[in-house]
């Protein structure tokens, strides 16, 4: 065949292509009999109501002396390392608020931070392209400098996310700017597999960040300046087994449901949304009233149960707390007392569902539990 | 020569990316067929209900239990940080 033949059969195919998703889209339309909001208040759910001093933040972590970008806690409950604008990594206990570790970083643009599952390394990536390893167990010099154990090179553009493979302290996960995702072997250094890229079907954007499943961590999800949401199955890394569509903007930040069966979006766009992996269903979207601009979402965080949707915005300090069956803020972290002073970047949620440690570019991370008088059924 | 090369070198990239709208187009004709098959979004919302409803949740005022007591160690006794002076009347 001719490269003018050729031409036009990719032109033909590519209308093709154009149908079947605006085909698919309405498919879609029509199976949206309904949203959780609605299903809800049609069961006679009512919201999530919070007493003035129910939601509390029970500590500060004062330490680092910049913007605070990344966070992630220990699966054994009460430590979280975290990673700042001025070059550091901070592993904290939580619970006592002291320092265990002040890592000084080769790369001081950072962006994302990870506990291994056993709590001994962290990995940090960011600017550099590189996601860096370190061992807990070395000795830092007087500056807080520690050798890095490892070194998983090979992204073409910045480390916006990692996170560790659960139960597996050999296996992360990272995203990027250069529209991939990898599986890495921490152990030797190399790629497992690459999700996306220029010889397979995948983000057509930057990444900007991953959540792997807690129930079946053969799958993740990754988030991108797309706008789609991406389902991947580790074992199968030549196309996404499905894109989630809806955004309007750069999906920011995905967390998988802790069912393991949904995830949520935060986005560009100003809104989070509720994603079914199943059926691939936009189940809700989370917009704030109002007349304003949407506020990017920076971050988000799931409850233990799924019933709250915390969620980091790029304005003040706001941090909504979401109903999720209601589809209503319930509650604002930022109008509480001693809440940040600026923007929250980074959200995560202990191990046990306890606690939700933010960060925010006030330099600051701060622990938020449940201070009031808990009924239980 | 290079002309050729450059030419040969065109042809091997649009029969690639040929191939990858091609594969696109199956596996779009695949999800739509499987759409067909597909719960409606109600199905799904009364599974999550129940789901949620039954999973204790330490941020919750109302939850199902089993309670931990660990749920509380936030406000256990001195620790070695600042700002937490709240006590549970």
């Amino acid at each position: 065949m001719s490269v003018s033949e050729l031409k036009e059969r990719h032109a033909v195919a590519t209308e093709t292509v154009n149908n079947l998703r605006d085909r698919l889209k309405q498919r879609r339309l029509q199976l949206l009999d309904t949203d959780v909001a609605k299903y809800s208040v049609a069961q006679g759910r009512s919201p999530v109501k919070f007493g003035a001093t129910d939601l509390v933040c029970c500590r500060t972590l004062q330490g680092h002396t910049g913007k605070v970008y990344s966070l992630d806690w220990t699966p054994e409950r009460n430590r979280i390392v975290s990673a700042s604008q001025d070059g550091r990594l901070i592993v904290w206990n939580a619970l006592t608020s002291q320092k265990t570790h002040a890592i000084k970083l080769p790369c001081a643009w950072v962006m994302t931070c990870a506990f291994s599952p056993n709590g001994q390394t962290v990995a940090c990536g960011g600017l550099d392209s590189v996601c860096s390893i370190f061992s807990l167990s070395s000795t830092a010099d007087k500056d807080g400098t520690v050798p890095v154990s490892r070194m998983l090179s090979g992204h073409r553009g910045y480390v916006s996310c990692c996170q560790y493979v659960p139960n597996e302290d050999a296996h992360l996960i990272t995203s990027s700017g250069d529209q991939t995702c990898v599986l890495w072997d921490v152990t030797t250094g190399l790629k497992t597999s690459v999700f996306g890229g220029e010889f397979q079907s995948g983000h057509t954007a930057d990444v900007l960040s991953v959540s792997i499943s807690g129930s079946n961590p053969n799958w993740f999800i990754s988030g991108s300046c797309d706008t789609t949401a991406r389902l991947w199955d580790t074992r199968a890394a030549s196309r996404a087994v499905r894109t989630f569509h809806g955004h309007e903007g750069d999906v920011n930040t995905v967390k998988f449901f802790p069912d393991g069966q949904r995830f949520g979006t935060g986005s560009d766009d100003g809104t989070c949304r509720l994603y079914d992996i199943r059926t691939g269903h936009q189940l809700q979207v989370y917009q704030p009233q109002g007349d304003g601009e949407n506020v990017p979402v920076t971050s988000i965080a799931f409850s233990a149960s799924g019933r709250l949707l915390f969620a980091g915005y790029a304005n003040n300090n706001a941090c909504y707390v979401w109903d999720t069956l209601l589809g209503e803020i319930v509650l604002d972290l930022g109008e509480l007392q001693d809440s940040h002073k600026n923007r929250i970047s980074c959200l995560g949620m202990s191990a046990d569902g306890s606690a939700l440690c933010t960060g925010s570019w006030d330099s600051n991370l701060k622990i938020w539990a449940f201070g009031g008088h808990r009924r239980v059924i | 020569m290079e002309l050729e090369d450059s030419d040969a070198r065109g042809k091997h990239r649009i029969l690639a990316e040929l191939g990858r709208v091609e594969e696109e187009v199956r596996f779009l004709e695949k999800e739509l067929g499987e759409l067909g098959q597909t719960d409606i979004v109600s199905t799904v919302c009364e599974e999550l209900l129940c789901l949620i409803e039954k999973a204790p949740d330490p941020l919750l005022p109302l939850t199902n239990g089993p309670l931990n007591l660990g749920w509380d160690r936030w406000f256990e006794g001195p620790n070695g940080g600042d700002g937490c002076s709240c006590f549970i009347l």
